[in-house]
């Protein structure tokens, strides 16, 4: 037998071993990946499936909440629910902020505007009637006090009794 | 082997490869693997593994070496579970005969295979590759995975071993008067 330093064994070796091994048959049975392939496709489709499932149940709930088909009416209750009053300026201001900037908004000033309060505004205009009531003429007490800072309205009353007395006083003397 | 006849990804080319393949590769497994049920299953994972893997393969490798690398590993890690199944094999025959063995079936077992199956694994299939395949250097490099050198390594250690086994026994040429019964012993990986 001739052995090379490639081949330790040499050609006997190989033809023996071809011999052995070609009367190892292998039994018949059918290619298993064709069974794994009906399952990898499968197992492929999962994530799809999955998200239509999703999908279905999310637009079922949508359905139930709105009583609507009309995928248009679950984005208005979805926005709705979402921003309950569309006023608020920031999204960043605390509930404190609101309170206290509701009154300085501009918005809530026009509603006070375009409200049927103007029929009320006229009561400070017809309100001249208490103002009117204490009429210095009507009074006798500012006419017969003495003081000095009611002079300018009695000036006329202190004339007539100053005339008056100089008047009887030249009849005096007649 | 015809490399650049597969198209990766063709199901009918495939199916080609698995018609041509399967038997040489069974083959290769079962110098390998003691038991032939084991062989078979280990071929038809490996396939399972290549057809998954069949739209990645790249035509710079021959087809069936790719196939070949795929199950020598699915061997390999069979082989490694070997032993644990076998304590529990062990375990669940406690108390019962051992089954009976054919005669026949010992009469015609071939102990230069025992002899292969008595040596690693990685060697002999460098050793059935190269001495029943025909497969060159280079293709058993790309069939095992490691490089050329690795291979001529191991070619000389195989044959060192297998030398020494053979002829303590029998020579080469003789048939053997006394097939061992060593189904399922295996040599360390």
């Amino acid at each position: 037998m001739p052995k090379t330093e490639d081949d330790p064994l040499g050609p006997e070796f190989s033809r023996r071993l071809r011999g052995e091994l070609d009367r190892v048959q292998p039994r018949f049975s059918s290619p298993r990946y064709l069974a794994a392939s009906g399952r990898r496709v499968t197992w492929r489709l999962a994530p799809a499936v999955l998200g239509v499932s999703l999908i279905g149940i999310l637009a079922l709930s949508l359905f139930a909440a709105t009583g609507s088909p009309n995928p248009v009416v679950w984005s208005e209750r979805v926005v709705t629910a979402i921003h309950p009053n569309g006023a608020t300026p920031t999204p960043s201001a605390t509930p404190q902020e609101h309170r206290g900037a509701r009154p300085a908004t501009p918005s809530r000033q026009g509603e006070d505007n375009s409200s049927p309060e103007p029929s009320e505004r006229p009561e400070p205009t017809e309100q001249p009637e208490p103002t009117e009531q204490p009429e210095p003429t009507g009074r006798p007490e500012p006419a017969e006090s003495p003081e000095p800072a009611q002079s300018h309205s009695g000036d006329s009353s202190q004339v007539r009794p100053g005339s008056g007395s100089s008047g009887g006083g030249d009849s005096g003397s007649d | 082997m015809p490399a650049d006849t597969y198209q990766p990804g063709s199901k009918d080319d495939f199916d080609r490869l698995y018609q041509t393949a399967y038997p040489r590769v069974f083959r290769t497994l079962s110098a390998i693997l003691a038991d032939p049920e084991a062989a078979e299953d280990c071929t038809q994972d490996a396939f399972v593994q290549a057809f998954q893997a069949w739209p990645r393969w790249r035509p710079d490798a021959p087809a069936e070496a790719w196939v070949h690398r795929i199950a020598v590993n699915r061997a390999l890690s069979y082989r490694r579970g070997v032993k644990l199944r076998a304590v529990g094999e062990v375990l669940r025959r406690l108390g019962r005969p051992a089954p009976a063995k054919d005669p026949a079936d010992e009469a015609t077992r071939p102990d230069l295979l025992t002899a292969l199956r008595g040596i690693p694994p990685k060697l002999a299939a460098a050793i059935v590759l190269r001495h029943y395949h025909g497969y060159n250097n280079r293709e058993i490099a790309a069939a095992l995975g490691v490089s050329e050198r690795t291979v001529g390594t191991r070619l000389h250690q195989a044959g060192e071993r297998l030398r020494t086994v053979l002829e303590a026994d029998f020579s080469l040429g003789a048939p053997s008067a006394f097939p061992s019964d060593k189904r399922e012993s295996y040599a360390e990986d």
